[in-house]
Formats: structure tokens, C-alpha cells, sequence
């Protein structure tokens, strides 16, 4: 998978600056704005070939990506950004839905608690049966981040839930139960 | 690991323990007519004053911060065990464990020293104190804002003593402050006042690798436990030990490991040591989503005006405000009597007095958790990239609700507030 994605690497990922020892040593405010700025400009597309370079293992070779992808979420995040949100939650949710490895699509779902509200709980319920732990994890925590809106749909998966996703689930709805 | 003779086993207090002779010795009617002296010359330490005593998170700093019990702190103490997750089929449940959970069972154990990784503070602080132990927790207090909270909740709700393993402000306590006594008494009345704080904070040293390559977890090592209540990844050698600062999952970089040690008598010299600011803004690069990194500084302002600016010296433009400091002097006559006929506040309890006495320690959970609060909000800016607006009395960002999904963050099940 790395190989084959490697020649379709978004151009974006060029942009950022080579590590130091391994080591984020990071760039200026001005241009980490301008790269993703650019990126919202070309719209899903460029938004959705950075994810397409996430590898499967959580490897450290992916890093622009998982970079940029969570550096659209988190500029999104902005009170004043909703139409942002709105673009990146669907593309996000539409490939934490797929097929991606488990490693990928939770980390998705790490980014979609910094953007999605409640209104996309729906549509994240089938996760709640997932057969990953990492997946299942992920979501419970994302519906957690989306606040008590989400404890009906806990509710209702918590009755046909087994296993481990019984727990995730019932764990969510203690910690929504603190909020 | 060599474990070290304990204090009280030295000092010949062995075969019983405090609880189990306080019990006794009161069933006996002698525990009220027996003075330490009594009983085995000056230097020997009763069963009646020897707590029993624990380490969760035996590696790094812990033999330090459980010799502390003894060396600084002036407690006479019998260890009873150590726990940490690295010793997988090296347990025996009786003087090693893995789950900090079975030691806390122990009905002979009084104090514990916590000097886990920091996302587990928090949790393990709040289990101790419910077990009813009193708790020696190394900085930072938490991973996460909402964390501290709840450990100031488990303590009032507990009655149990909790030290932060940081001790700034017992040294600021002994000096002459006018500052402390002016904010504290609402004494500022608009005039600019600023604290400046430029380096120590091992920015760089504390960001962590990038790209590193996942391994097989060592068999020794309970990796899922290691990582509890936060998200579960694959094993990364960085990030057990040493290097675990630079993960968010874990700690929160340079400020993490040394922004308590700073900020602890700077929220003293303040007087801002039990409230919070109003508004943080920073100077930072665009954050990685895993690993902590690089900041400039971080302006911090409190809503009588008064500011502290955290300087790295490691990235960037600096701030360029200088400090602003303010004194007696600087008051008007009638402020000035005011000041003059504030009461001397009482002093600070060290961990030993504390246990003993039942009185606050002077590094409380409050002081503690409003402290590192500093450090959550100065990271959430970093992270998010915008200036945070706080209310320090819900601890609750203000319309920014996503700025507040750092704030309180979801736990990995089982584990939770």
C-alpha cells in the first residue's frame, strides 16, 4: 500500500519541511495558514488524496499527511469556520465509513472530534458495531467529544451491542453521563 | 531494580505498622502515654508515627520522589511495595505489581508516590485518595484541564492530603512579596502589571519523533495498561520512557516536564494561584496531531489586567513586553493602608506536616491544578492556534467548543473521571 501510494502523494505534503532528527521543528504560522488555505481553496479533491497517502501502519512515513489532514481540522475548529467543518466532517466520515484499514479510519475519527457536532452521530452509528477495538474506541470517544446529543444513539446500539463494543459504548455513556 | 532499604526498616520500626499499632495501642489504652522517646532512644521512629508507603511508576524519577518521603518531606516511612507496568511476570502482588489497583487494596499502606507518565496523575491520584492514602504526585499534576478538577474534588471529597511534586513556591513563600498581597487584595486598580519568564522549559528536547517505526511490545512491558486511559497505539520505543513527554497522548512536551517546576512560585509571587486567566494567546507553529513541539511564547491575562508571558527562547520572534512588577510603593495612601492592615498569610505545610497534622499541604490539589492549568491552556492555543477565552470559574472555554473538546478530553475505556 505505501508503495502504490507513493507516486500519488498530494503536492501539499512537499510543501512542508524536511525533520530534524525525526523531530517536528515546525514552520512559520503565516505559511502552515497558507498551505492549508490552499488546500480548502482545491476542495475535496486535494482534501480527500491526503487521505488516500494516510499508510495503514501508523508508521511516522505518512507524517505530512496526518500533518495537513489534522491541521484542516483543527483551522476548521474555529468558532467563525462552520462552512469549513461542514466540507471536512462529510469527507472525513464518508472515509472513517470506509473500508481503510482500522489504523487510518481511527485516526479519522480522532480528527472528527475536533469538527463534527452531534448532527453527525447518525450517520458514525454503524462504527458503533465495528469489529475493530481501535475503531470502536475511536468513535465512542468522537460521540463523547460531540457532547449528550449522542446518548440516544448510544443507547439504541448499547441493546444489540457484544463484546467489546458493550464496553466502548457503555463507557461513553458514563463519561457523557459527567458533561 | 535494586529497592533501597527503606527509612523505617533503618531506623529498626519493622514488623508491624502504623495502622496495625495505632489499633492495637488504642485497644491497649497506651497510644496516649507512651512518647516516642520512650520507647527506643531519639533517633528511633515508634510504629505509632511510620507510614506505610508505596511507589506507582517505579522508573525515572520515582526512587527519587519516593526517597523524598524520608529525605524532604521528614516521614518516616515503611515501604510496602513498588508497581509499575514494566514487570510483567515479575509480580508477585505482595511487593510488586503491575495494576496500581491491587495495591491500592492494601489496607498497610498510608502514602503513595505517584510518578507515573502524566496521563495517569489524575486517575491514580483520585483511586489512592478514594482507598483512602494520601498522595505524592509528580509534575505535571494532569494530562488535561477538567483532570485537575477532579482531582480537587476527590481530595475535599476524601479528606485526603495531596502534595504536587514541585515545591517553587515554599521557597517564594519565605521572601518579602508585595505583589501577592496587592492582587490578593484587589489592589491593582488598572495599573500594568506583567511577569516575564523567558527559558528553562526544554522545548526542543521534549518534542517528540515523528517518524518512527513500530515494534513488537517487549514482553515485560503491559502495554495496554501503560497506555490506559489514553488512545491505544501501536508501540513506538519512544514513547515509553524518556521520551513519552513528546506525545500528546501522554504529557504535554517542554511545558509538561517543566512548566509546574516554573509556574509553581510565579502563581505564588502572583497571588494568582487559586484562579485562572481570561484569555491566552500564543506564538507557535502549526502542532502535529501526536507529537508536542516547538512554541515562542504564550501571553497570559487575568481579569484584573494583570499578565504573565511565558518566553521558550527556543523558537521564533520573543514578545518584546518587558516586566512590570509592583510594590507598596507604587500604591496610593489609601491603598497603602489597606495593604498595611492585610493579615500575614499562615505558612505553607510541607507534605510530612500535612500527613501527619491533616492540614493542607502547601502544594495543594487547587493550587496545584489552577497552576497547571497554565500549561493545558498554554498547549490548547499551541494546538488550536487562536487565543482562547476562558472563564475561570466554570473552567470552561468561552465560545469556542472545540477549544473545550481539549479542555475535557474522552477516556479510553475502561478508565474515566
Amino acid at each position: 500500500m505505501a508503495e502504490e501510494t507513493k507516486n500519488e502523494r498530494s503536492p501539499f505534503v512537499e510543501r512542508l519541511p524536511q525533520l530534524t532528527n525525526s523531530k517536528w521543528g515546525g514552520i512559520s504560522e503565516e505559511d502552515g495558514e497558507e498551505i492549508v488555505e490552499a488546500i480548502f481553496k482545491q476542495g475535496g479533491d486535494a482534501i480527500s488524496q491526503l487521505i488516500d497517502g494516510l499508510q495503514e501502519v501508523d508508521s511516522g512515513e505518512d507524517w505530512q499527511e496526518r500533518f495537513l489532514l489534522h491541521q484542516l481540522a483543527v483551522n476548521a475548529s474555529a468558532p467563525a469556520r462552520a462552512e469549513d467543518r461542514k466540507i471536512l466532517t462529510k469527507i472525513y466520515a464518508a472515509a472513517a465509513l470506509g473500508d481503510a484499514a482500522a489504523t487510518i479510519r481511527s485516526f479519522l475519527l480522532q480528527q472528527l472530534r475536533y469538527v463534527a457536532g452531534a448532527a453527525l452521530a447518525p450517520d458514525l452509528a454503524p462504527l458503533l458495531e465495528d469489529g475493530d477495538p481501535l475503531v470502536l474506541d475511536a468513535v465512542a470517544a468522537t460521540m463523547v467529544s460531540m457532547g449528550k446529543a449522542t446518548e440516544p444513539i448510544l443507547m439504541e446500539a448499547r441493546k444489540s451491542s457484544q463484546g467489546h463494543a458493550k464496553v466502548a459504548i457503555t463507557h461513553a455513556l458514563g463519561q457523557l453521563s459527567r458533561s | 531494580m535494586k529497592v533501597t532499604e527503606p527509612e523505617a526498616v533503618k531506623s529498626g520500626a519493622v514488623g508491624t505498622n502504623r495502622r496495625s499499632f495505632v489499633k492495637k495501642a488504642t485497644t491497649a489504652g497506651v497510644f496516649q502515654i507512651v512518647a516516642p522517646h520512650v520507647l527506643g532512644g531519639p533517633k528511633y521512629t515508634p510504629p505509632s508515627e511510620t507510614f506505610g508507603a508505596a511507589l506507582i511508576g517505579a522508573g525515572g524519577r520515582g526512587p527519587g520522589t519516593f526517597g523524598s518521603f524520608a529525605r524532604k518531606h521528614k516521614l518516616a516511612v515503611r515501604e510496602i511495595a513498588r508497581c509499575d507496568v514494566k514487570w510483567v511476570g515479575k509480580s508477585d502482588n505482595k511487593t510488586r505489581y503491575t495494576d496500581f489497583r491491587r495495591l491500592l487494596e492494601r489496607n498497610d499502606l498510608d502514602v503513595v508516590a505517584i510518578a507515573t507518565p502524566p496521563h495517569w496523575h489524575a486517575l491514580i491520584s483520585i483511586a489512592a485518595m478514594e482507598a483512602g492514602k494520601d498522595v505524592l504526585c509528580e509534575k505535571p499534576m494532569t494530562r488535561f484541564l477538567a483532570e485537575g478538577r477532579a482531582v480537587v474534588e476527590a481530595s475535599r471529597r476524601t479528606k485526603r492530603i495531596f502534595q504536587i511534586g514541585t515545591y517553587g513556591r515554599f521557597g517564594e513563600a519565605g521572601r518579602k512579596n508585595d505583589m501577592r498581597k496587592i492582587v490578593r487584595a484587589g489592589l491593582v486598580n488598572g495599573r500594568e502589571v506583567r511577569v516575564v519568564h523567558r527559558g528553562g522549559f526544554k522545548v526542543r528536547q521534549w518534542s517528540g519523533p515523528v517518524r518512527i517505526k513500530p515494534q513488537p511490545v517487549p514482553d515485560y512491558l503491559d502495554w495496554n495498561m501503560y497506555c490506559g486511559p489514553s488512545p491505544l497505539k501501536p508501540f513506538h520505543p519512544p514513547r515509553f520512557g524518556g521520551m513519552h513527554r513528546g506525545y500528546w497522548d501522554y504529557d504535554g512536551g517542554g511545558l509538561g516536564d517543566m512548566g509546574q517546576h516554573a509556574l509553581d512560585p510565579i502563581t505564588y509571587r502572583m497571588g494568582k494561584d487559586e484562579t485562572s486567566p481570561v484569555e491566552v494567546t500564543a506564538h507557535a507553529p502549526p502542532a502535529h496531531p501526536e507529537v508536542a513541539g516547538m512554541w515562542g511564547w504564550v501571553r497570559f491575562k487575568y481579569e484584573d489586567g494583570v499578565e504573565l508571558v511565558l518566553e521558550s527562547g527556543e523558537w521564533g520572534d520573543p514578545h518584546g513586553l518587558k516586566e512590570k512588577t509592583i510594590s507598596r510603593e507604587d500604591l496610593n495612601e489609601t491603598e497603602r493602608k489597606v495593604f498595611d492592615e492585610l493579615p500575614a498569610e499562615d505558612p505553607l505545610v510541607g507534605f510530612g506536616d500535612a500527613v501527619k497534622t491533616r492540614v493542607l499541604a502547601g502544594g495543594h490539589p487547587e493550587v496545584a491544578h489552577r497552576t497547571v492549568s497554565l500549561m493545558h491552556l498554554a498547549n490548547i492555543a499551541f494546538r488550536t492556534g487562536r487565543t482562547i477565552k476562558f472563564d475561570p470559574k466554570t473552567e470552561r472555554a468561552i465560545g469556542d467548543e472545540e477549544a473545550n473538546r481539549l479542555i475535557d478530553m474522552p477516556m479510553r475505556a475502561p478508565w474515566h473521571l
